[in-house]
């Protein structure tokens, strides 16, 4: 029918148009390479020069969240946008480090800069070894996932110290589409994947960035990250949970009504990785009226919590590993004498 | 938000297209609260649709008899899928059973817990409302359909252990925040870390 | 199996779920409005019987219900739908094969494999009323597109047949994504308002 051939090319244009300034093609599977590194780099670098949209989902301790996802790129920029479908509407973006997520129900935006803080590929260097050492890369073969051919690998601890993961990228592209984390029994803790994938799918750049910066009738907010000295403050970390190395400390400051920072008004995050897995050591001052309850906290997800009273001060330890392995980070946490 | 009967069923015809933003979902599911009629709007937007793609799929009877019929087995149904202590999973009570027994090992860690509440699950992360567990253990021929296995648990209860509350901790929520927004030191931050953490990130401010 | 469901609804459905799971029965009702006539189609294919047709869609929608917290959404909710259709339509001719007191074929076809499915059989629920009934709703559907404005119906043709996404339609017909959004609602308002009437006809309910 020439009212469907019409339409077609169209589209058809559209996508061509799109394919052709946004993409430098991929970079094939080292087939031979079975270190982390190597594979950890092929599959950061999928994602950075396709376009794409779809669906997330996040499932985690029998929950799930959803949310509609926007990808493009021009030249060196990243531009995302996230819209939920779960829990309080909102709308996040991110253009390279800078992110800001509109509330549309409280007409707050937050604007924050995620410093690279050594995010890729800074910390495959600075963690090097420790991947390496702590977990074994086996390749497990094709699956289909949302309709593409996506190897899977998994990634096995060779510890009680951290989870394993399993992940699915997509066999032309390398783009990551599902990665399960895997308790110490090979468990799914959690789930978070692309339900749904269109690749190289027509996505408006400009369109995105007008959305982005679009704040009318909205109040915004920024966040502001300080770097923080811990031990000039006091602190120290005698035995660092084997495999993970500090990889910065932080305090935020930002306007009262600010989600995050009003209610961490001299808190410090100090954060440590082994390259995979993170945990945060929260500190601030002990508050009898707000810090009744240490001990663990078991929210679903991979992500737990442990609390834990240090004379005048509570510490918080947020993370994606065994509670146990929390536990020793919570303990390994000193005032200096 | 805007009131749910103000609304037009231009919302509809969008949500059957899953093209409402998040702002405007909320507004759209509660319409079908508010007004009966929306159910038929939604239904025959359906219909159009199948017919457009398949003759076949023009409904042969009362969809809406058969919707009643089936509502009415549903109101048999427990309608909750959880344990009688609140949010537990086949992840939850592994975790439980390996921290209590650190804490038997190690007497010096001084883990106390405020009466009343045992091992708190806070539901407020996820910001997905009251999620129920389902305790599976009558419908095991079902667990083909899961990729796990769901089995029964019972919690291992540290200290003085009363009724689970399920609170919301802002204060924790918004750490947790903070971890997401800076753990991503992962490898895998790009893409999935950071869309996993846009999408699980649901605390309300 | 062939997906004939626009893609994009996918998140519509997922959303439906959670709100199902967080107990607002009335989402999961909505999810089988939007489904049930595939499911139906589907089973009316495998077993010949009129009653058991609505029995097994109605097992269906009851099991589907109890185990959707096990619905992860790494599939389209269809698939996941359409195996426990499946499942449960062979759980029932089992039991029936079993049963000495029952006699006669229930099945379309001895064949069990579900690609056998695919071909056109007559369906079993249907009977002179209901096919006339059927007809007539589909032919009123096709009247009421030729008499759609060309850009009403352009839009409805690229969603409902060609599964285009509103931002793919926009570009396609070159006009912004909110007049999409509003040519497929006028389409649809115009073709509903002449469907309504044949539908509620169907039902036993009091609007």
């Amino acid at each position: 029918m020439k009212l469907f051939s019409r339409a077609r090319m169209g589209v058809l244009a559209a996508l061509v148009v799109c394919l052709t300034s946004g993409w430098t093609g991929a970079q094939p599977i080292a087939s031979k390479d079975t270190s982390v590194n190597g594979w950890l780099m092929h599959v950061h670098d999928a994602s950075r020069h396709r376009a794409y949209t779809g669906t997330f989902v996040v499932s985690a301790g029998g929950s799930m969240a959803s949310a509609k996802i926007w990808h493009a790129c021009e030249g060196d920029q990243q531009i995302e946008r996230v819209e939920s479908l779960s829990g309080t509407p909102r709308s996040t973006f991110r253009r390279n480090d800078r992110v800001i997520t509109f509330f549309p129900e409280s007409r707050i935006a937050v604007a924050e800069t995620r410093d690279s803080l050594g995010i890729f590929p800074g910390i495959l260097k600075a963690n090097e070894s420790a991947i390496n050492d702590y977990y074994q890369l086996k390749r497990l073969g094709l699956e289909r996932i949302a309709g593409f051919e996506a190897e899977l690998v998994q990634l096995t601890p060779n510890d009680n110290l951290r989870y394993g993961y399993r992940v699915w990228s997509e066999k032309r592209t390398g783009l990551v589409m599902q990665l399960q984390t895997l308790d110490l029994d090979g468990r799914v803790l959690e789930q978070a994947a692309f339900s749904e994938l269109r690749l190289d799918a027509t996505v408006s750049v400009g369109k995105l960035h007008q959305m982005m910066g679009n704040t009318e009738g909205y109040r915004v907010e920024r966040l502001e990250l300080q770097k923080v000295n811990p031990e000039a403050r006091g602190w120290v970390v005698q035995k660092v949970v084997s495999g993970f190395r500090p990889m910065g400390c932080y305090g935020r400051t930002g306007p009262p009504a600010a989600g995050i920072s009003a209610r961490n008004e001299g808190v410090i995050q100090w954060i440590f990785s082994d390259g995979l897995a993170t945990v945060s050591l929260f500190v601030e001052a002990f508050d009898g009226k707000r810090h009744g309850r240490e001990g663990y906290t078991d929210m679903g997800g991979s992500t737990h919590t442990l609390t834990r009273r240090i004379d005048d001060w509570w510490a918080t330890v947020v993370g994606e590993v065994p509670v146990s392995t929390l536990m020793t980070f919570a303990m390994s946490l000193e005032r200096k004498k | 938000m805007k009131p749910a009967a103000a609304i037009s069923d231009e919302y509809i015809s969008a949500m059957a297209d899953g093209h409402l933003d998040s702002s405007e979902l909320g507004t759209a599911l509660n319409s079908f609260n508010a007004d009966e009629q929306r159910m038929r709007t939604w239904h025959a937007y359906h219909v159009v649709g199948d017919v457009l793609r398949s003759a076949e799929l023009a409904p042969l009877g009362s969809d809406f008899d058969f919707l009643e019929k089936l509502e009415k087995r549903l109101s048999l149904e427990p309608a909750n899928w959880s344990t009688a202590n609140g949010v537990l999973s086949q992840g939850h009570s592994l975790i439980r059973a390996r921290v209590g027994k650190s804490s038997a090992n190690a007497p010096v860690l001084r883990w106390k817990l405020v009466s009343g509440l045992a091992c708190t699950a806070l539901v407020g992360t996820l910001a997905i409302g009251q999620w129920n567990r389902f305790d599976s253990a009558a419908n095991q021929h079902l667990s083909t359909l899961a990729p796990v296995a769901v089995q029964p648990t019972t919690p291992v209860q540290l200290g003085d252990a009363n009724s689970q509350a399920m609170i919301r901790d802002p204060v924790l929520d918004s750490l947790l925040a903070a971890h997401h927004q800076l753990g991503g030191h992962s490898a895998l931050q790009r893409p999935s870390g950071f869309l996993r953490n846009a999408t699980y990130e649901g605390t309300s401010r | 199996m062939k997906e004939d469901f626009p893609q994009s609804t996918h998140a519509s459905d997922l959303v439906l779920v959670e709100r199902t799971l967080g107990g607002d029965q009335r989402a999961y009702s909505l999810l089988v409005l939007k489904y049930q006539r595939r499911i139906q189609r589907l089973i009316g294919r495998m077993v010949r019987d009129v009653d058991l047709v609505e029995d097994i869609a109605q097992e269906t929608f009851i099991r589907a219900y109890r185990a959707l917290h096990q619905f992860r959404g790494d599939s389209q909710f269809y698939t996941w739908l359409y195996r426990i259709a499946v499942n449960t339509a062979k759980k029932f001719l089992l039991e029936l094969k079993r049963d000495p007191t029952v006699s006669g074929s229930f099945m379309a076809s001895e064949e069990e494999d579900e690609t056998s499915w695919q071909k056109s059989e007559p369906r079993s629920d249907e009977t002179p009323e209901t096919v006339l009934a059927a007809k007539e709703i589909a032919a009123v559907v096709n009247a009421a597109m030729d008499e759609l404005a060309d850009d009403l119906k352009e839009a409805i043709v690229l969603r409902e047949i060609e599964g285009l996404s509103y931002e793919e339609i926009s570009l396609a017909m070159d006009c912004p994504i909110g007049t999409v959004r509003s040519r497929i609602f006028r389409a649809r308002e115009a073709i509903s308002a002449r469907i309504k009437p044949l539908l509620d006809k169907q039902t036993s309910k009091r609007w």
